[in-house]
């Protein structure tokens, strides 16, 4: 019975890290960049979602367009006209900006919202499903489906729109890509844009769930790296593989051996699937390997 | 030009003895305490006591030091919640700004890490944050405390739970993996076989987690009649909304900081109700001074301020730096050896309570009330001579 409600909770909260990771997964199998502000833009949705519910009183779910919206312009801002003065240089350099810009997003937040730690508390917390016993919360429930909604919705954009297979073809080979017309600048610009909307989106959903504060960022950017690489660079199934993976493998890992050592074993079973199979569980060996 | 002349000479003789009159000598504190980072919140809360004090005891002309008027101030440093630099800042303070009295950060960790330093260097260190017990077991001389340590933070609410009808069995402990809850968890099995209670789980979790249905799903299956969850605010938050999730309905949740925190019940609304936790101090009570009057009083002048309510945070460390202020004034000069024995031998009463401190720089007689959030607001349950209305046992199922 608590391992069946674990094996519940732990699906659950492999479709909400499937969303946390999206974002940092396509930036990083795209661009090459490894977008340490993910967190921030994480951040900045779940206090969009927040500030909405406080004055407004609207749903939290019903909020997430809006933090959406709000991020994708922000990282369309922050890749134009920062990142892409050194996406050319080496991954090295593009990290450091990029935590420069987690250090003043998160610092700016402090100084506009303060560091109290808030949440959306909706009148409906805690109610759930019993499925004989096994407790399914909504709100735990709406989360899991909207990430991995939003995920099935992006690789239909990467897979089914003209400029979805421009992000692809640039993810194969710059240059070729180039060759057949692709703008690389705005296809960076517009999957690191794409790339700040979805993780506003985990932000929102995040926002219903945990204390949210200016610093919360670093630990979801530090999981999205985690589950990015478990599922393979770039691949969006390989998200949600990633995801479910760790969070079977923490929910489990509590249970049978310590809830302690539960972050712990993520990384362990990044060492050990790396070892295994360098380019994660659903990444591919080459960027020629194209499935048909 | 021939009017001018004089009148300029005038002014500046003014300015000059305007000058001397008012250039107050200054007694200068430091601290290195966190105004970014994880712990922002805690840091600002203890940084405004600080400086609520400060205020007031310069609108009153500053202390009164061997005869001599002195205004005070205080640098502070932000060590960005990170303990490595808090301790990198203290060296700083004393070192380069040649600071010799430090004002302790918020928290056990970053207290037990900086009064390492501080008694290195043979300076004093107030720490009206730390209420871990192995703060005070290093032998130091410099450092003073003003909390009752966490080993008997959790102690009255289980003899409290005990006295209850049904009478509480089985105990479950959810506990954060860093010095003070790792404190506050230590003794229960204690308090459990002094109450007649089985500690039937007794797990941490890491201190950056944020989901505990795995931990939570295997307590509930084990039916708990008190579920103690020991953390700061942030993942109580989180915790509080997860046990609701699993609906664990125990008799009695305890959390051994964060309940008296307004954020609690603004961030959780209704479902903070019932929460039970300790307290260092309490708005009732009696105790008196000439600077704060008694905790009412403070209540008023510093929510005039600050514009929110202070909880035990601000006020201890206010009444922290008040200690030292106090301890200053005694020793009669701003040499560290005298004020050190100052604060040794230190007996007065302040708003806080009597102070006294131990061989070991522990404050002496501190008690934990304990309280309910109730309709919005935390309640003093226990003890009954303080208590503001009953414990409402048990706990209503969610």
């Amino acid at each position: 019975m608590v391992v069946l409600q674990n094996i519940v909770n732990g699906l659950l909260l492999g479709g909400l890290y499937a969303g946390v990771a999206l974002g940092f997964s396509l930036v990083w199998g795209v661009m090459n960049v490894i977008n340490l502000a993910h967190g921030a833009f994480i951040m900045i949705g779940a206090y969009v979602t927040f500030w909405i519910y406080y004055f407004f009183k609207i749903d939290p779910f019903i909020t997430i367009p809006f933090s959406m919206a709000f991020t994708f312009l922000l990282g369309y801002l922050v890749q134009k006209y920062i990142i892409n003065l050194v996406v050319r240089a080496q991954v090295f350099m593009v990290f450091i900006l990029t935590f420069g810009i987690e250090i003043f997003l998160m610092n700016l937040s402090n100084l506009i919202c303060t560091a109290d730690f808030r949440s959306v508390t909706p009148s409906y917390s805690g109610a759930g499903i019993n499925l004989g016993g096994i407790l399914v919360p909504y709100i735990r429930l709406a989360i899991c489906f909207i990430a991995l909604f939003l995920t099935y919705l992006l690789n239909l954009f990467l897979n089914k729109t003209k400029t979805g297979n421009a992000i692809k073809a640039t993810s194969l080979d710059k240059e070729a890509a180039q060759l057949v017309g692709v703008h690389i600048g705005k296809i960076y610009t517009m999957t690191f844009a794409l790339s700040a909307a979805v993780a506003g989106a985990a932000g929102s959903l995040i926002a219903i769930i945990v204390a949210i504060s200016p610093y919360m960022g670093g630990v979801y950017t530090f999981k999205a790296a985690l589950i990015a690489c478990l599922g393979g660079l770039g691949s969006i199934p390989g998200v949600i593989a990633g995801g479910l993976v760790v969070g079977m493998a923490e929910t489990m890992g509590s249970q049978f051996i310590s809830p302690g050592y539960k972050e712990f074993i993520g990384f362990v079973l990044l060492v050990f699937i790396l070892i295994m199979r360098p380019e994660g569980i659903m990444g591919k060996k080459f960027f020629a390997v194209i499935k048909h | 030009m021939k009017k001018l002349f004089p009148v300029l000479v005038a002014v500046v003789w003014v300015t000059f003895f305007a000058g001397t009159v008012f250039a107050q000598d200054v007694v200068r504190l430091g601290c290195s305490i966190s105004l970014t980072g994880k712990l922002t919140y805690e840091g600002k809360a203890t940084r405004d006591g600080y400086e609520f004090y400060k205020t007031l005891i310069n609108k009153k002309g500053g202390l009164n030091i061997g005869g001599k008027k002195y205004r005070v101030d205080i640098k502070y440093y932000d060590d960005e919640s990170n303990v490595q630099t808090s301790t990198k800042l203290i060296e700083k303070l004393i070192a380069e700004d040649k600071i010799d009295f430090i004002l302790g950060p918020y928290g056990s960790g970053p207290s037990f890490a900086t009064s390492a330093i501080t008694e290195k260097y043979k300076r004093v260190m107030m720490l009206p944050m730390a209420a871990s017990p192995e703060v005070y077991e290093r032998g130091f001389k410099y450092m003073f405390g003003m909390l009752a340590t966490t080993d008997i933070y959790l102690r009255d609410i289980f003899y409290l739970a005990a006295q209850q009808t049904p009478k509480p069995k089985i105990v479950a402990v959810l506990w954060k993996n860093d010095l003070a809850n790792k404190g506050l968890s230590d003794p229960i099995s204690q308090f459990c076989k002094d109450n007649g209670m089985d500690l039937v789980y007794n797990e941490k979790f890491a201190a950056g987690a944020s989901d505990f249905s795995a931990e939570l799903t295997v307590i509930k299956a084990k039916n708990p009649d008190l579920l103690v969850f020991l953390s700061q605010l942030e993942q109580f938050i989180m915790g509080v909304k997860q046990i609701k999730d699993m609906k664990i309905n125990a008799k009695m949740i305890i959390n051994g900081i964060a309940v008296p925190q307004p954020d609690l019940v603004k961030s959780l609304g209704k479902d903070a109700e019932y929460m039970v936790g300790p307290t260092h101090w309490y708005r009732t009570y009696r105790f008196r001074d000439d600077l704060f009057g008694d905790s009412e009083n403070y209540v008023k002048e510093f929510k005039q301020m600050f514009g929110y309510e202070p909880e035990y945070h601000n006020v201890g460390a206010s009444a922290g730096i008040q200690v030292l202020g106090i301890a200053l004034e005694k020793a009669g000069a701003l040499e560290v050896e005298k004020v050190r024995t100052a604060l040794a031998t230190m007996s007065v009463d302040t708003f806080w309570g009597p102070i006294q401190f131990d061989e070991k720089g522990k404050i002496k007689g501190r008690k934990m009330p304990v309280g309910q959030i109730l309709k919005g607001k935390f309640n003093l349950v226990y003890p009954s001579e303080s208590a503001e209305t009953k414990l409402v046992w048990p706990k209503p199922a969610w």
